[in-house]
């Protein structure tokens, strides 16, 4: 892997109380890639992603071991600001979750948390933002409109601005086309594609076809382990355990 | 194939309450049941209380004895006799006015002594400022020295028009410059008092300060006697300005003064638009003057003033603490058993008797945190109380405690309704658990906050049993808010329409007027219910609209 690495995770271990959901995880994902994680559901894909940004942390009984290096920060760390981690480091969830604001406000939301109230700076940062995310041209002339009134595939693509409007490194995507059409998923996929140039992307999904279509590098989970973990073409042509070619080839999951 | 087509058995009873159709019927019932006894009790009170306003005809009365009234029909009663061969008796009320001859405005009679009745044009009404009205015929007018007669009615407005503007000279002088003189000098008066209980100062000092208040006591004093002086000018213009002579139906001849004369109207001279045009410009004099006579006559200002400040104050107290109170329940503590046990006892707070509410008001506002606040800070002027009686400020802090469970109930509800989602969602870009509540969480819960605020409006303008022991007074010449800085005086006492419908309804001498007053009082009442109901619940829908939350 010649690429530098932008995440790397060494022997974590996740417990909710005291069931082990993940095992031992050791992973290194490369910057401005796309790796994606797959699995069967529940084998703690979405606990995985949730740990770079600290998500877990809102859960009651988590409790967590060994170290998650976010380039060479431990985020774990006690002096971890975690507003900061989280501004460097974005999710976006399975189902489109904007806040019943205007679209405008959507997208500056964050950098108004930052304490950013320059107009033009806020203006300027929507409109790259919305570009990035493909969706200015479909909402340039109504910014003011709620941000309900969008469909499900612009109110995905709406919250991917949100996101990438604080600048982010790494964008965490937890199954982001899960709840949508064909159509807007493959608006999501170009988006995908296009925003590995300035970003580190994690993607959760579920769909052989949409980790192969996008992803450059590709872990497979199994019951909380890294059963396997490799660049994509190598998983989908050559797996080196039998657990990741029955899955990929539909004999379970 | 059997048919799809119903069957003669298949309509019977039995199929139509198997679909369940004799619920619908009782549901439908008993919502039109409710819907009855509702219009029932609003026509009720809009009919009775609003149509005392309208001018009806005077009559005059001859008696089987040959003697003659004059009044106006109010009442028929017929009165069942034991005896079976003697007729039910016919009763009828007529107010007949002219309480200082007759010591009452009211009387009965009989409907067999009643000879005839008639309804002379002459008849005259003169609302008077005292006594109430009186019914006659006016013979002539003394006006300015002048005499008029009967022919010449333009007099008789031009002298009541002079009348009036004095009238008003006079209420702005009384209004303004003596109440803020007054004001003034109690001002002085309390400072005066504050001098002397304060230690800090030595003679020398305290004898410079006394002179500066003297010097300014003296200024105000002389500006005082000036504005008395001009009173006295306008009361004696008033007093001098004539009378009209008037007979009475029992041809006893009176002056009445000039002075003391509200207005002048010939009933039986009125058409429709007449007493439409009348009914109206009475019914405004109801809302906007001050109460006369024991408040049997006049308008209720003052109440539906108080009412209004009482409710708003309250809202603005209650408003910030239910939110804050089922915040921090919902969202910073332990979901565990005293978190469970604080609900409930909140929950049960909303069915306490209103009066209890009255008695802990009393005791913990008024006695402690009113005796307290008095010691610390007004103690020159004890023993006299300043906070340490019942006013404004601990009425509505009593009722901030009767309606909190309402506001903390319907905020907790706003928010368990925010989706999970929305929450994470804004935490993953950064905010902490404060921005997240503040710019989210808050707005999309405005909606219930409002539900919240409007059932806690409802339940607080129509209580009057706490008020009655923390600040609502039958008579308070002073508004809480008023010209003299600094413009909000919360330790005032009030009145309130609530506790004015008691007032008049029951405590009043005089019942016959005071019944269609309380009629009167209970319709504005609930008119202004609605109005403060429907101000919040257009504010609500404009934010529901605004924050239609994720489904
Ligand atoms: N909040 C939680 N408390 C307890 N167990 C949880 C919680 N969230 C997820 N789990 C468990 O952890 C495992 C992994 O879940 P998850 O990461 O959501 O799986 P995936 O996203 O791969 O479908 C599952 O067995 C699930 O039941
Ligand atoms: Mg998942």
């Amino acid at each position: 892997m010649a690429a530098p690495i932008a995440l790397t995770t060494k022997n974590w271990c996740l417990k909710y109380g005291k069931t082990e959901a993940l095992k031992n995880l050791n992973i290194e994902i490369p910057e401005k890639k796309v790796t994606a994680f797959i699995g069967p559901s529940g084998c703690g894909k979405s606990t995985f992603l949730r740990c770079f940004n600290r998500m877990n942390d809102l859960i009651d009984n988590v409790s967590v071991e060994g170290k998650i290096m976010l380039y060479d920060e431990d985020i774990y760390d006690p002096r971890v600001d975690i507003s900061i981690l989280r501004q460097s480091v974005g999710l976006v969830f399975q189902k489109p979750n904007p806040f019943p604001k205007s679209i405008f406000e959507n997208v500056a939301y964050g950098l108004r948390i930052q304490g950013k109230k320059n107009k033009t700076e806020l203006q300027d940062t929507v409109e790259w933002a919305l570009k990035n995310a493909n969706l200015w041209n479909e909402v340039h002339n109504r910014l003011n409109d709620n941000s309900l009134s969008l469909s499900g595939g612009q109110q995905q693509r709406l919250v991917i601005a949100r996101a990438i409007a604080v600048k982010p490194q790494v964008m965490l995507l937890d199954e982001p086309t899960s709840a949508l059409d064909p159509l807007s998923t493959l608006k999501i996929e170009e988006l995908i594609l296009q925003l590995k140039q300035d970003y580190t992307v994690v993607i959760v999904t579920h769909n052989m076809q949409q980790a192969a279509r996008v992803s450059d590098y590709t872990a497979f989970l199994y019951l909380g382990e890294l059963i396997e973990f490799n660049e994509t073409t190598k998983i989908f042509s050559t797996p080196k355990e039998k657990q990741t070619e029955d899955y990929i080839t539909g004999r379970f999951g | 194939m059997p048919s799809l087509k119903q069957t003669e058995q298949t309509r019977s009873w039995s199929q139509w309450k198997k679909n369940g159709e004799h619920w619908v019927w009782v549901n439908a019932s008993a919502v039109a049941i409710c819907l009855i006894m509702v219009i029932g009790l609003i026509g009720l009170i809009v009919v009775r209380g609003l149509g005392h306003f309208w001018v009806n005809d005077v009559q005059q009365i001859q008696l089987q004895n040959g003697t003659l009234w004059l009044g106006e029909q109010i009442d028929t009663e017929k009165s069942i006799t034991n005896d079976a061969k003697q007729k039910s008796k016919t009763q009828i009320l007529y107010k007949v006015g002219n309480r200082e001859e007759y010591s009452l405005d009211f009387k009965w009679f009989d409907g067999e002594q009643i000879k005839n009745t008639t309804k002379p044009e002459w008849v005259a009404v003169i609302e008077r400022y005292e006594w109430g009205n009186a019914y006659g015929k006016i013979t002539n007018l003394h006006w300015q020295g002048k005499t008029y007669g009967i022919n010449e009615p333009q007099a008789l407005d031009n002298a009541l028009q002079a009348v009036q503007n004095i009238r008003e000279k006079i209420h702005t002088i009384e209004k303004n410059d003596i109440g803020r003189t007054n004001y003034q000098l109690n001002e002085i008066r309390l400072e005066r008092k504050k001098i002397k209980a304060d230690n800090s100062l030595n003679e020398i000092q305290k004898n410079k300060f006394y002179a500066q208040l003297y010097h300014k006591e003296k200024k105000i004093s002389a500006h005082y006697q000036e504005i008395k002086k001009e009173l006295d000018k306008h009361h004696k213009k008033l007093e001098e300005q004539g009378y009209v002579t008037f007979v009475l139906s029992d041809n006893k001849s009176k002056q009445i003064n000039l002075g003391h004369i509200v207005r002048v109207y010939f009933p039986n001279q009125m058409d429709v638009v007449d007493r439409t045009l009348f009914y109206f410009e009475k019914l405004w004099e109801f809302i906007i003057e001050d109460p006369r006579e024991a408040n049997t006559e006049g308008g209720i200002f003052p109440a539906i003033f108080g009412t209004v400040a009482l409710v708003m104050l309250m809202t603005l107290f209650v408003t910030p603490l239910g939110i804050i109170t089922a915040i921090y329940l919902r969202e910073y503590t332990r979901q565990g058993l005293i978190v469970r046990i604080i609900r409930i006892s909140v929950n049960n707070l909303a069915g306490v008797p209103s009066i209890v509410y009255g008695v802990f008001g009393l005791g913990f506002f008024v006695y402690f945190m009113g005796g307290s606040i008095d010691e610390l800070f007004y103690s020159f002027n004890l023993p006299s109380p300043t906070f340490g009686s019942p006013n404004m400020l601990w009425a509505s802090l009593t009722l901030t405690l009767l309606t909190l469970p309402v506001v903390i109930v319907s905020t907790e509800e706003g928010l368990n309704r925010i989706p999970r989602a929305i929450r994470e969602g804004s935490l993953a870009l950064g905010s902490t658990k404060f921005e997240v509540l503040w710019r989210i969480i808050i707005p999309m819960i405005s909606p219930s906050i409002m539900t919240g605020i409007i059932l806690a409006i409802a339940r607080a303008a129509g209580e009057v049993a706490p008020l009655m022991l923390v600040g609502v007074v039958k008579l308070a010449p002073d508004l809480v808010i008023d010209g003299n800085a600094p413009f909000i005086h919360l330790d005032r006492q009030f009145m309130h329409l609530g506790f004015h419908i008691f007032d008049v309804g029951f405590q009043s001498p005089n019942i016959e007027a005071a019944q269609p007053l309380v009629y009167a009082t209970a319709a504005l009442l609930i008119f202004i219910i609605l109005l403060l109901n429907i101000t919040t619940i257009i504010i609500r829908n404009n934010l529901r609209e605004k924050y239609k939350a994720l489904e």
